[in-house]
């Protein structure tokens, strides 16, 4: 039957791309295991990155990409929320199209484009300004030391922010404009202001919706590769100031990928690259599905 | 009490406008930059020729930009075609057990962080068979399949149920159904994420890395190292050469009008409709 | 929400137009206009019907000089003979010849015992001699900056911390030198530029052998900080050092001088204190010369770091393409003209050296090239 055939089609891709799948997760832990059994779980909390010595731990890797990461989320989530409240709530609808459009367009400039600006335009400006700026607050060791060229964990910090804001502010706002309206004018015959209104029924209300955001920009920034590493330093050191350079794990695979020779330090690499993807495997579905679990109950 | 609720009032207005202008300032001010600095490096020969060698001036990225197009074109030869039988197949055809594992795993595959994809590719094909086209475009075929599926199969499912009833009902056997009414109806929603999927892939440079590798001179064929607009753009701009800076950013224009042409005409093409 | 089927056909044209447009540019011969000197009919031009492509990857070092060697083979063989050449540093050249995902690579460190186990067969051929040089940015310095080998290991140690260190400014009376933190930049990348550079510190200071040694690669000491920064490829190092004031780096002599990077004056083994440039790097590859290996013999204990002599650069090195002598899993005709492109490389391509400022090899190397270059068994 013509019909069979057909669906025998579909399917036939569809377990190709099953198979696929499955070989690229395997693969992945195929290339590693030499890393996993030699070194095991200490390899996650190493602190020392020296392939000459034939020493490897990831440790200063998966603490650049969470702490950029992290700092970029909150950064994204206070500006995300405040765009997406503007365009929800404050801004005339003409003006909420054309923005959102605006916004939306950030996410779609390629990441090295961001990075070339952040060579160019935004590390000279950390080397200049902002260190300088920063420098009466070096007693906290947030803030202590720098960056004498400007490459730094805040320039990642900053351009992932501006990269994933779009994402948080999309996701909030199309969360915030479901509040159904009679929620809200029921608020405001009660006499409430806009800001107790936002404050005290959308936000609430859009609140699993707008973190289903948070995640899946989270997700967006522990996998960006280009324009972070462009602007972060490629620095080993494990430092608690965000002036200092740093690294991240795509980052790093970027940059040795190609040229580890010896099987410990490639296996190594692909660790990262496995780790790497888990972690963003699991953000990305708790995001998902938190997004969806909420729009569907919002419905 | 009043008063504080005013003021109250006033400071989230003043703080979400705030944002918005954070927000939007960067994005203003990278546009303009890569068009200032952009404009002045694109001209005839910059678009049509070769480089030259590190250190010497003039030349051009023709070699990217055809690497570009060909890295395309075979990206979306593998990604269509499967995102489409994969859509039809969850849309139309699921069976349980097994629709839910493999709309489990694409919802996953969507998130693939873009240098993991290029290190898969790598491990599997270049070692094998060494750097190509090829490679690159299957890498960032890992990365496009995933979210082609996922726009591929919204659109199938919002075709109204009463167009297959009409199909059915006159005789038309399901696959024809499918294929000519359905993803006709479809069609519009499934271009809009072809060309989105497209656009995305266009700007990718990680994936590339280690698969495409990169070239000098035009590319060969698809089974050798090609280069590519974003690839240019990252060599050159962690050069120190003052002309190859200019060639990023002339190269950065060409790439972002691009993707802006094509998100802007997926966004507003609707309104020839009407 | 989506495009309209009329406009949506005429994308589909376009774009499918513009890509079939792009496929037909793919066979182009004679790619590029004339080259830069007259084109005579010399060695080894394959008499070949098919285009052939050669695929290279390496070494940063070289860069310049087999991209320029690229562009007039390409021309003299009428685009017949393609050659890509990709940066990406010495250990991923070494790393990807021995996977044979290209045709030859390139590297500045010749192969440790442990990468010639596991590529048996690379032959080393030495396609030129280049220094490495510490260039430096010190805005508003007058004159030029003198260091020696100690000195600079102490820096890289991070023993010496400002410009104005006594040390520093003993060697360099005279000269107002700031006081500011010295800014690092090293090789983030495997590096062969990285192995010269720590291989002639371990000849000098025995404190830097004893706690870094020689490699391709090196982590900073605990005591450089925050002051230490990495960036990848020979242009990484360039241009950091060229943006970043205070900032000192190793780079190979061509990157230094095509981007108008000063460097220092290097006290080398006989005292004196020289400048990197043609005379005094082909003295220290001279007096090595006679005491190569054959092509198929290691190299790893090859090195012209710390050379004698009263006018000889301290640090320079040759630069190895590295290349299967059994290439019999390349296609005959590739092999072919891999081959040819390298006897013209060590014979007619020398005279390209000195325009991107590296030594041409000595004649004596030349025939040893030649020489391991008939080892390479098609």
């Amino acid at each position: 039957m013509r019909r069979d055939r057909f669906k025998s089609l579909t399917l036939f891709f569809s377990i190709l791309f099953l198979i696929f799948s499955a070989l690229f997760v395997y693969e992945l832990f195929a290339a590693s295991s030499l890393t996993w059994s030699r070194l095991g779980i200490a390899f996650i909390f190493g602190r020392r990155w020296d392939p000459l010595k034939g020493a490897y731990g990831a440790l200063p890797f998966i603490y650049g990409t969470i702490v950029s990461s992290t700092f970029a989320l909150i950064a994204a989530a206070i500006l995300g929320l405040g765009v997406a409240i503007f365009l929800s709530e404050i801004s005339p609808k003409g003006l909420r199209e054309l923005l959102s459009a605006i916004v939306e367009l950030i996410a779609a400039i390629p990441s090295v484009i961001i990075g070339l600006w952040g060579i160019f335009v935004l590390v000279p400006l950390v080397r200049a300004s902002l260190q300088p700026a920063l420098a009466p607050l070096s007693f906290i060791p947030l803030f202590s030391g720098g960056s004498p060229s400007g490459l730094s964990m805040l320039a990642a910090i900053i351009v992932l922010s501006f990269m994933i804001t779009p994402i948080v502010a999309t996701v909030a706002k199309d969360c915030l404009l479901m509040v159904p309206q009679e929620l809200k004018e029921a608020a405001y015959g009660l006499g409430a202001r806009r800001y107790e209104v936002i404050r005290h029924v959308s936000i609430p209300y859009a609140k699993n919706g707008i973190l289903g955001g948070l995640i899946l920009g989270y997700g967006r920034a522990i996998g960006e590769t280009m324009a972070v590493t462009m602007v972060i330093g490629s620095s080993y050191i494990i430092s608690p100031s965000l002036l200092s350079p740093a690294h991240t794990m795509a980052a790093v695979l970027a940059n040795e990928f190609a040229e580890a020779t010896d099987s410990l330090y490639l296996s190594s690499l692909t660790a990262i690259a496995l780790l790497l993807i888990l972690i963003s495997f699991l953000i990305n579905l708790a995001g998902r599905s938190v997004v969806l679990r909420w729009k569907r109950a919002a419905r | 009490m009043e008063k504080g609720r005013k003021v109250k009032d006033w400071l989230l207005s003043a703080f979400s406008i705030l944002s918005v202008a954070a927000v939007v300032s960067p994005l203003i001010h990278i546009i303009s930059t890569t068009a200032m600095n952009g404009l002045r490096s694109i001209d005839l020969t910059f678009l049509t020729s070769l480089p030259k060698p590190p250190g010497e001036s003039g030349g051009g990225i023709a070699h990217a930009i055809q690497g570009s197009m060909i890295l395309m074109a075979l990206t979306m030869a593998i990604s269509i075609p499967t995102s489409l039988m994969i859509a039809i197949y969850l849309a139309e055809y699921r069976d349980r057990g097994f629709g839910a594992i493999l709309e489990v795993v694409n919802d996953a595959l969507i998130g693939t962080p873009s240098i993991v994809a290029g290190v898969f590719v790598y491990s599997f094909m270049v070692l094998r068979y060494g750097f190509s086209a090829l490679a690159g475009a299957m890498a960032l075929s890992i990365l496009a399949i995933p979210n082609m599926v996922r726009i591929f199969e919204g659109a199938i499912e919002l075709v109204p149920f009463d167009l297959r009833m009409a199909g059915l009902s006159l005789g038309a056997a399901k696959w024809r159904v499918i294929v000519h009414i359905v993803l006709s109806a479809a069609m519009p929603s499934i271009a809009s994420g072809i060309l989105l999927v497209l656009a995305r892939a266009m700007g990718e440079t990680a994936p590339l890395l280690f698969t495409a590798f990169g070239s000098n001179g035009f590319a060969y064929d698809i089974f050798h190292p090609v280069s590519a607009i974003p690839l240019v753009i990252y060599v050159y701009a962690t050069s120190p050469y003052a002309d190859w800076h200019g060639k990023a950013w002339g190269a950065a224009l060409i790439l972002m009008l691009l993707v802006l042409a094509i998100n802007l005409v997926v966004k507003y093409g609707l309104r020839e409709r009407r | 929400m989506g495009v309209s089927k009329r406009t949506a056909m005429a994308g589909a044209i376009l774009v499918l137009a513009i890509i079939a447009g792009a496929f037909f540019t793919f066979q182009r011969p004679a790619s590029q206009p004339q080259p830069t000197s007259t084109t005579q009919a010399t060695t080894a031009e394959p008499a070949l019907g098919k285009r052939v492509a050669i695929q290279g990857a390496g070494a940063s070092f070289p860069y310049p000089l087999i991209s320029k060697w690229a562009q007039e083979y390409d021309a003299l063989t009428k685009g017949m003979v393609a050659i890509n050449y990709q940066s990406i540093g010495s250990g991923g050249g070494i790393k990807q010849v021995s996977e044979r995902t290209i045709d030859f690579g390139a590297s500045d460190a010749p192969l440790m015992p442990d990468e010639a186990k596991r590529a048996p067969g690379l032959l080393h051929i030495p396609e030129a001699v280049g220094a490495v040089v510490l260039a430096y940015n010190l805005p508003g310095l007058s004159g030029r900056l003198k260091l020696s080998g100690d000195i600079i290991a102490d820096m890289y140690l991070g023993k010496i911390a400002k410009w104005n260190d006594p040390m520093m400014a003993s060697m360099n009376e005279g000269m107002a030198l700031p006081d500011k933190e010295i800014v690092l930049v090293k090789r983030s990348d495997s590096s062969g530029t990285t192995f010269i550079f720590t291989d002639y510190l371990s000849a000098v200071s025995g404190e830097w052998m004893r706690s870094v040694g020689r490699g391709k690669v090196f982590n900073y000491p605990g005591a450089v900080g925050a002051r230490g920064i990495q960036a990848k490829g020979n242009e990484g190092v360039t241009a950091i050092v060229k943006q970043t004031p205070y900032a000192i780096g190793y780079v190979e002599l061509t990157y230094a001088l095509q981007n108008n990077v000063p460097y220092a004056l290097i006290k080398n083994k006989a005292g004196r204190f020289v400048e990197a440039n043609f005379e005094t790097i082909a003295n220290a590859a001279s007096a090595a010369a006679p005491k190569l290996p054959k092509g198929d013999e290691p190299w790893d204990k090859v090195s012209i770091v710390d050379a004698e002599g009263e006018a000889s650069y301290p640090i320079s090195s040759f630069t190895y393409l590295l290349v299967h002598k059994d290439l019999s899993y390349m296609d005959k005709g590739k092999a072919q003209a891999l081959v040819g492109f390298l006897r013209w490389a060590v014979t007619e391509g020398q005279k390209y050296c000195k325009d991107l400022y590296y030594v041409p090899l000595p004649a004596e190397v030349q025939r040893l090239d030649l020489e391991t270059i008939s080892m390479i068994g098609k």
